[in-house]
């Protein structure tokens, strides 16, 4: 599923890092928009009403961090918003009875050194 | 009326096991006595009765009622690994509120499955038209708070030293709360 590369690309990209640029977050903004209109589109085809519920809120989340916006709130509302879209992944691959993703299987793709998510339960 | 066509549901967990997620069905009593009893004391204190007892499961399998109780088991080669329960009231002023219970194997934690169960029950939740779904869980289980959370559940509160389990010792209880899309349209949270 291209949503998860999609998603990861994202998840690990430099943005989050402490030396990111204004430019890197822009970036971000635009490839998590493309993400969650692919999503969206993914979903159209689906009955998973709760999944739709979070992908509002992960639409809500991206408006909130606006695409030329810096700053700790910016990052911050980014993050809501991808961790909404992962939300959103999670619910599709759930309803096709796939395993959940987790990014950090995929860590050493993207060179990624810290481990900011793990699936607990 | 309870949606259930999307019954029996196969997903697969992280370790690639398969589960099969479906209703409870009076045949099921032995395999969910089975479940319960081997379930560590603390998941088991929120239980009115006592749950080793076979007679006690039993019962509930002879008066299962969906409209009521909606019990929705995972099923792994024939041995329950984990249930799900929405439990709600058909009229009164809580008609909205589903009550959800859930339930995973100790040697079934950490694959996914707590997560499916929630997102299982988020479903059936958004079906019902529910305005929220309210979990209990008391603090020690962090596993299962910190997998509500992360499925859309706020702490609602915390109240200390509020139950008790088994034992009689005290513990403090976490009332989580989940917005479902019908209450998000008509309150901006």
């Amino acid at each position: 599923m291209g949503l998860r590369a999609g998603h990861d690309q994202i998840y690990f990209g430099r943005w989050r890092t402490m030396d990111a640029t204004p430019i890197d977050l822009r970036r971000a903004w635009h490839r998590l928009e493309r993400l969650l209109r692919e999503i969206a589109a993914a979903l159209e085809a689906e009955d998973v009403p709760a999944a739709r519920l979070d992908l509002g809120k992960a639409f809500e989340a991206l408006h909130a961090a606006g695409p030329g916006e810096e700053g700790p709130e910016a990052v911050r509302y980014l993050d809501h918003a991808l961790s909404f879209a992962h939300r959103v992944i999670g619910g599709l691959l759930h309803e096709k009875g796939l395993p959940p993703h987790s990014p950090m299987d995929f860590a050493g793709w993207y060179d990624a050194r810290e481990v900011p998510f793990r699936e607990d339960w | 009326m309870i949606p259930l066509d999307r019954y029996p549901k196969e997903i697969i967990l992280r370790d690639d096991s398969r589960v099969v997620l479906r209703p409870m069905i009076p045949g099921d009593a032995d395999g969910l006595w089975n479940f319960l009893r081997r379930l560590p004391e603390i998941d088991k204190s929120h239980f009115h009765e006592d749950v080793d007892r076979r007679e006690v499961v039993e019962g509930w399998a002879k008066s299962l009622d969906y409209d009521a109780a909606l019990p929705v088991l995972a099923i792994r080669g024939g041995r329950v690994v984990g249930s799900v329960t929405l439990y709600r009231n058909r009229t009164g002023w809580k008609q909205r509120v589903g009550i959800v219970r859930i339930l995973i194997a100790p040697d079934h934690r950490h694959l996914g499955l707590g997560t499916a169960m929630i997102r299982e029950i988020r479903h059936l939740g958004e079906k019902l038209a529910l305005n929220y779904l309210l979990a209990e869980v008391i603090e020690e289980q962090q596993a299962a708070v910190r997998a509500l959370e992360r499925m859309g559940f706020g702490k609602a509160a915390v109240h200390r030293n509020f139950v008790n389990d088994r034992n009689g010792r005290l513990h403090n209880l976490v009332v989580l709360l989940h917005p479902m899309s019908a209450i998000e349209k008509e309150i901006p949270l």
